[in-house]
């Protein structure tokens, strides 16, 4: 079976890093990009099967990107990623599949994604 | 009548009187007569007038005016010259009684010699009549009906002439049209009376827009002696919702001899307006059982609810004379309210029934006549607009409160909102380094042994980074801080305050109150407008929880078991709180409501806590939910 292919997005350097390793040892195949504008380029060399995206960025944010992304592209699973659970209130995240609060204990990361893609959530 | 004996000196008598008569010209004494019966002097006044002419221009040794009375059934001295006035009013006679009863019946003349010896006569002491020989009775006519009797009387025995009769009879005919006259008089200063007294009574209405006090100011124009003068009166508000009457209050006495206090202190129609305030304030602090059974009354607004209801429903008075075998009476009313007469009256505004006033008179059992009634139709008309006034005034009243809560509330969440922001900003700062941090210190502490050193200054670091994490997550959630200013306050006044301002709120969603406060409750260090905020966030939960059935919010308080202070309860009927949600309900930005913050409950919890106490709620899915409080006494640092 092919591996999944992830596209981890976030504007910390460490945090991309520590995701795609991470991410690699669960076994899918992980590509980077530091900023909205960057996944856009990215996106367009290697399609992925699922997004990380993390809220709040400099330039374009999280929610932008998505709202954009979802103009063309209603399909493709992105979980979004913040530091603090507020975004929850916020109706424009929910044209994500699922929403993870940032902790060192990526455990939940690693479970949302797993059911992400297997179609668990929607 | 009986014949007169004819000897011939008593015909030259009569001669001779008869010369008397028709020597002072008949115009004289009628032309007299006549002025006085078209001037202004009050009935009694033109009555005693009258007699003294007959008297002095007839040659009649007495002359006296007896009218029927109201009823028709007996005839009352009204005048008399000759007799002894003591006499006025005392001599009553049936008709057919006595010779101006039999006058008065066979509508004939009566020229009797010997008056004492007829058959019919009846002797009344204390008229000291005694002297009197002869006497002539004609009767006053008002087209077919007699309505009273002129009655001469003369100490030397004497024979009528027909003009004698048809002088007097003239005379009657002038006092007839006296007494029309009087009468179309009195009528008009009845209306007149009465606008005045609705005036008066509208005067009394506007000086206030409380609800509860203008009902009372109702009840007491009703009940008032010098207006209506009923002896009992209550009053129904419609509500809507249910569609239902609802026993609002009941005014009058609970025995006739309270009864007789009340109504000695009838006042002047010219301070009517200023005594029923002053009624009204007097009677708010009384209670009684007649109150007590109007407010127990609930009743559908259907055709099977009785007669109070119908006047809700048809919008039109009724006036019932014999309850007991009247089958539109409703038989526990009747017999509860120990009444078998008694008269509804619809209260209407922009034409909307808002409710019914009921009248009786149990104590003096007068009954009440359809002017009555008439009357009391009017008033309640004006009754109606003060009560449609109240009731925009409070919805007025509420809907600024509301519009000032929801200000606090814009003004409390934007601070709230900047300290969040600046807290999920310093959150974001420090989460992101701490993610790594603790992210990569698991990665390494997977990778070495289980037993090594490594592997425990690994666990070092991602514990920390947890606790760090944790202490993020406490400022996020806590942003705010209460502080509370307190003052010494009693719970219970507290708690009045706020229902008394929300009455009306309570009233229209069809929610009765249940008060259950304790005396042996003292004053406690509290912040009185936090308090507040609480109990009108549980009361108005409450309400919302019941704002579609009714039901019954129950409050109550006691002292705190273990320590000086207070436990307040507050019980609704609302079905409770679905379990699912329960366990959320005290968490900020949790709602269920549509325009709801979703901070209600968790800032009480908050305030509550902040005083030193704490609120749990007993939850009964299906029935309702308990809000309990607990405030000690202690003192919070």
């Amino acid at each position: 079976m092919e591996k999944k292919r992830i596209l981890v997005v976030d504007d910390e350097e460490n945090i991309r890093i520590l995701y795609k390793e991470e991410l690699e040892d669960e076994g899918y195949e992980v590509i980077t990009a530091s900023g909205a504008e960057e996944a856009i380029v990215k996106m367009k060399e290697s399609y992925p099967d699922l997004i990380t995206l993390d809220v709040k960025m400099p330039g374009m944010d999280g929610i932008e990107f998505l709202r954009r992304l979802r103009e063309t592209d209603t399909k493709i699973p992105v979980v979004m990623c913040t530091a603090y659970s507020d975004y929850k209130q916020d109706f424009r995240v929910w044209a994500s599949n699922a929403y993870v609060v940032k902790s060192s204990d990526l455990s939940e990361l690693r479970n949302t994604i797993r059911d992400v893609l297997k179609n668990k959530i929607k | 009548m009986m014949k007169p004996a004819k000897s011939k000196s008593h015909l030259r008598r009569v001669e001779k009187a008869a010369q008397k008569v028709s020597e002072v010209n008949w115009l004289e004494i009628l032309s007299e007569v006549s002025r006085i019966a078209n001037s202004s002097l009050e009935l009694e006044d033109r009555l005693n007038s009258i007699v003294e002419i007959v008297v002095r221009q007839t040659g009649a040794d007495a002359c006296s005016i007896l009218l029927m009375d109201e009823d028709g059934e007996n005839l009352i001295l009204r005048a008399t010259k000759g007799l002894n006035p003591m006499s006025i009013n005392r001599v009553r006679l049936k008709i057919g009684e006595g010779i101006s009863g039999w006058v008065c019946q066979n509508k004939k003349v009566a020229a009797l010699r010997d008056a004492a010896s007829d058959s019919r006569f009846v002797h009344f002491p204390v008229t000291e009549e005694e002297r009197f020989r002869s006497v002539l009775v004609v009767p006053i006519m008002e087209k077919e009906d007699c309505i009273g009797v002129i009655y001469t009387q003369s100490i030397t025995e004497k024979d009528y002439s027909e003009d004698d009769i048809k002088l007097l009879t003239t005379i009657a005919d002038q006092v007839s049209g006296i007494i029309k006259n009087a009468q179309l008089y009195e009528k008009a200063t009845q209306r007149l009376r009465e606008l005045s007294m609705l005036y008066e009574m509208s005067m009394a209405m506007q000086t206030t827009i409380n609800l509860d006090r203008l009902l009372r100011i109702i009840l007491s124009c009703v009940t008032a002696g010098g207006a209506f003068g009923f002896n009992r009166a209550g009053l129904f508000l419609v509500n809507e919702k249910t569609n239902t009457l609802h026993g609002m209050m009941g005014l009058g006495p609970d025995s006739g001899e309270e009864a007789r206090e009340i109504w000695s202190k009838i006042p002047q129609i010219t301070d009517l307006s200023q005594w029923l305030i002053s009624q009204g304030e007097l009677l708010a602090k009384k209670e009684s059982g007649y109150d007590r059974f109007i407010k127990g009354i609930r009743l559908p607004i259907d055709r099977d609810s009785g007669v109070i209801a119908l006047t809700a429903l048809e919008v039109k008075p009724f006036n019932i004379k014999d309850g007991w075998n009247d089958p539109r009476v409703n038989r526990d009313i009747v017999q509860n309210s120990g009444v078998n007469s008694f008269a509804a009256v619809p209260i209407i505004a922009k034409e909307n029934v808002l409710g019914v006033i009921v009248v009786d008179n149990i104590y003096t059992g007068k009954p009440i006549t359809d002017e009555d009634l008439q009357t009391l139709v009017r008033f309640a008309v004006h009754a109606g607009w003060a009560i449609e006034n109240s009731k925009l005034f409070a919805k007025l009243k509420e809907a600024n409160k509301e519009i000032v809560s929801v200000q606090q509330q814009v003004v409390q969440s934007e601070r709230l909102s900047a300290l969040g922001e600046l807290a999920a900003e310093l959150a974001h700062e420090i989460k992101n380094p701490l993610v790594t941090i603790g992210g990569f210190a698991r990665r390494l502490s997977e990778k070495y042994e289980p037993t090594s050193e490594e592997k425990s200054y690994a666990g070092i670091i991602i514990s920390e980074v947890e606790r760090l994490e944790k202490l993020l997550k406490d400022i996020l959630n806590y942003s705010r801080d209460i502080k509370p200013n307190f003052s010494e306050n009693n719970i219970n006044s507290v708690i009045e305050e706020i229902l008394s301002f929300y009455e009306h709120t309570f009233w229209e969603s069809g929610i009765e109150i249940k008060k259950e406060m304790s005396d042996a409750i003292h004053s406690l260090s509290i912040d009185p407008p936090q308090i507040k905020q609480v109990l009108t966030n549980i009361f108005h939960n409450a309400v919302e929880s019941m704002t579609v059935k009714g039901g019954v919010m129950a409050i109550k308080t006691e002292p705190l078991s273990g320590e000086e202070g207070v436990t307040i309860s507050v019980s609704d009927t609302g079905g409770g709180i679905p379990s699912e949600i329960l366990e959320n309900i005290f968490n900020p930005f949790f709602t269920t409501k549509k325009y709801g913050t979703g901070l209600g409950l968790s800032l009480s919890r908050k305030i509550v806590e902040s005083h030193g106490g704490t609120i749990e709620i007993n939850n009964r899915v299906g029935e309702g939910a308990t809000f309990i409080i607990n405030l000690p006494r202690r003192q919070i640092k």
